[in-house]
């Protein structure tokens, strides 16, 4: 480009368009405005491009190398389809808050993983959660308000840990520089992670996503599912790459949401456990640090964007077209909803990682990453979580919205502009998945010569994923499958919506028992003493018999009749 | 259209624009043809086809030198037991973890 225009600048002018403009005119900037910013990025120069000095520091507002600009390329992909996903909206307020959210947000993903110090890093990594809460509250229900502020409070604590680690770094190294920090025994650096670890729902902090992203509109998920996690992953990458604790952090990720998954009803909630699934694979590379183990995280990152949205898109049409969400509501939709069905498979089979679908092509790169290393356990973990995922959102997904028990209901297809963004989705799959090289694999941050297609690869993958869902047959045959339930499953937000208020309702309860008492106590005191004051020097008592004015003048009286009395004598 | 426990109503939060459940177009046409997987002939052919897949996979280790990074993957056709043994215990136990886990659907929303 001629002048540096910063990445996020593009999405934020598109957003206030988006919220000034109506009909027509705001659709041609919803699809123009992502290919703009997709267009500036090429040919774009590595390295650092503006600088402000700030108080004493020197601000990066954009740098650009090969990873962030992997991650460039995907967020304005991803808002392309999610602009073209929700392109039906009519043009009322409730439209005009999601699309100027989303393009907010879009723009506030690129520049957290364009800024160039920890410090813009902060401001962008608030903006994300600012602007994407909308998505949420733009459903309208008291429930997504709720979850929405739940999300907004846990994700600005997120910014505040990050701008605490920040500082402390900055007055311990006087460096603000996003580079690699690693657990180096400092007290900031655990609380960086901290920070980073809530955005990448690790274990225990994950519950926001499972909390709040199901609460979203139907075409506000897809937006949430691309951005928020994938900063977090890029930002560890950066920063904490090779440190082992996120190896099994990682494995941690990819195995406990699974057993979630399998008994959770809302379909998009499934999908929420599924993506924490997804996102420990890319942590464990992360942590693993070699070159095609970062690649295959970063990688997996971006097909997960791909693949993850196609699903919620899948699952945000359904929820469009009967306004249900749950399995145990749905059943038999592929009689109606055709394509839809085919784009759920395709996004299934690519988050199961079969070959020729975009999964295989990077998750391979790090459970082979993890064996190489001789992480033999951790390897097995993912393996299992590998064989899992296909489970419950290869199979369960597809089958209880689209198959399974017929419900009886009867729908049309989706609007078209959804049933284009889903189509774009399928086709990256598949030609990420079937041409690896000559795409995805070509923008990774390092050079590393890889192939995914080799035989006992491709034996290995398909034996693993087709016997599980051997056992999905046998488990349904038999009837041993749990079936969809009406229901809500505890997890960890039981701590802060349950036990939380119980514990402040009962320690309140118990110091608003020990104020009063207290307060009675104090008050019965001040009463005892004014009481026997009163009853000293009260009218009747012994020490007031005199009216206290009259007696005041008499012995003044009395004084000044001794002084005259001295002064008369001497 | 009728409510009952198979077709409950939308719940509160139901998605705004979905169209009116009284809509009776919602529901199958008693006169409906029967879907390609209504007929219990075609899921059976699915299901041969499948398994006739499962043998081959199986019998290609065969043919297939596999390379082997894991001492366990040397074993006979460990992919194949491993991913049905892990999502036989996947779903065994997260059935199990239901038993202390699950609350009803408004859980949250009541004090």
């Amino acid at each position: 480009m001629w002048i540096d225009v910063p990445p996020f600048l593009l999405l934020f002018v598109g957003g206030l368009l988006a919220f000034a403009t109506r009909g027509v005119v705001r659709k041609a900037i919803l699809l123009i405005v992502p290919v703009l910013g997709g267009l500036n990025l090429i040919g774009m120069e590595h390295g650092v491009h503006m600088q402000w000095d700030v108080a004493g520091y020197t601000l990066t507002v954009f740098e650009v190398d090969r990873m962030s600009l992997l991650f460039g390329y995907l967020f304005h992909l991803a808002t392309f389809i999610g602009n073209m996903f929700a392109l039906h909206l009519e043009d009322d307020d409730r439209a005009t808050m999601q699309h100027t959210s989303a393009m907010l947000y879009a723009g506030s993903a690129l520049g957290a993983v364009f800024a160039g110090d920890l410090i813009v890093l902060f401001v962008f990594w608030e903006l994300l959660a600012l602007t994407s809460v909308f998505l949420i509250w733009a459903r309208g229900t008291e429930r997504s308000y709720r979850a929405g502020f739940r999300y907004l409070v846990i994700h600005v604590l997120s910014g505040v840990l990050l701008l605490s680690a920040t500082l402390m770094r900055a007055y311990e190294t006087g460096s603000i520089d996003i580079d690699q920090i690693g657990l180096n025994g400092s007290v900031y650096s655990w609380i960086l992670l901290l920070a980073f670890g809530i955005k990448a729902a690790f274990p225990f902090l994950h519950n926001w996503l499972t909390d709040a992203y199901p609460e979203g509109t139907a075409t506000g998920t897809v937006f949430l599912s691309a951005f928020t996690t994938k900063v977090a992953v890029y930002a560890l990458a950066r920063t904490f790459a090779g440190e082992d604790l996120l190896i099994y952090i990682g494995a941690a990720m990819t195995a406990f949401p699974i057993f979630y998954a399998v008994i959770e009803n809302d379909l998009r909630r499934v999908l929420g456990y599924s993506m924490i699934n997804q996102i420990g694979f890319m942590i464990c590379g992360i942590g693993i640090g070699t070159g095609m183990a970062i690649n295959g995280a970063v990688a997996h990152a971006f097909n997960d964007v791909i693949f993850k949205g196609l699903l919620f898109m899948s699952m945000g049409a359904v929820l469009h077209q009967t306004g249900r969400i749950n399995g145990s509501d749905l059943g038999g939709l592929y009689k109606s909803m055709p394509f839809t069905t085919g784009a759920c498979i395709v996004g299934a089979s690519s988050i199961s990682a079969f070959p020729l679908f975009s999964g295989f092509v990077s998750k391979s790169m790090v459970m082979s990453a993890a064996i190489y290393e001789g992480h033999e356990i951790v390897w097995l973990v993912l393996l299992f979580a590998a064989a899992g995922v296909f489970h419950h959102a290869g199979i369960k997904i597809p089958f209880f919205a689209f198959y399974g028990h017929d419900s009886g209901i009867r729908t049309t297809e989706a609007p078209k502009n959804m049933l284009i963004a889903m189509g774009i989705g399928m086709v990256l799959n598949i030609v990420i998945g079937t041409f690896p090289q000559q795409t995805l694999y070509a923008i990774l941050p390092f050079d590393y010569d890889y192939s995914p297609y080799d035989a006992t690869h491709i034996l290995t993958q398909t034996q693993l994923l087709f016997f599980g869902a051997m056992a999905f047959v046998g488990l349904q045959k038999t009837g041993i499958y749990p079936p969809e339930l009406r229901s809500t499953n505890i997890d960890v937000e039981w701590g802060y919506r349950k036990l939380g208020p119980w514990v402040v309702r009962t320690v309140g309860g118990a110091a608003l028992a020990l104020d009063n008492y207290v307060r009675a106590s104090v008050m019965a005191l001040v009463h005892g003493v004014l009481g026997a004051l009163g009853r000293a020097h009260g009218q009747v008592g012994p020490l007031a018999r005199s009216w206290p004015a009259g007696s005041m003048v008499f012995w003044v009286a009395i004084s000044l009749a001794a002084y005259l009395l001295f002064y008369l004598v001497r | 259209m009728s409510h009952d426990a198979e077709h409950p109503p939308l719940e509160a939060g139901g998605y705004p624009e979905a169209p009116p459940i009284s809509d009776r177009s919602w529901m199958k046409d008693p006169d409906e043809p029967p879907g390609l997987w209504d007929n219990p002939k075609n899921v059976d052919r699915l299901l041969y086809g499948f398994y006739a897949s499962l043998v081959i996979l199986v019998l290609l280790e065969f043919v297939i030198h596999r390379h082997v990074y894991h001492p366990w993957e040397s074993f006979f056709g460990f992919h194949a037991w491993y991913g049905f043994g892990a999502c036989w215990i996947l779903v065994v136990i997260a059935k199990q973890m239901r038993r202390f886990l699950m609350r009803g659907e408004d859980y949250y929303d009541v004090d």
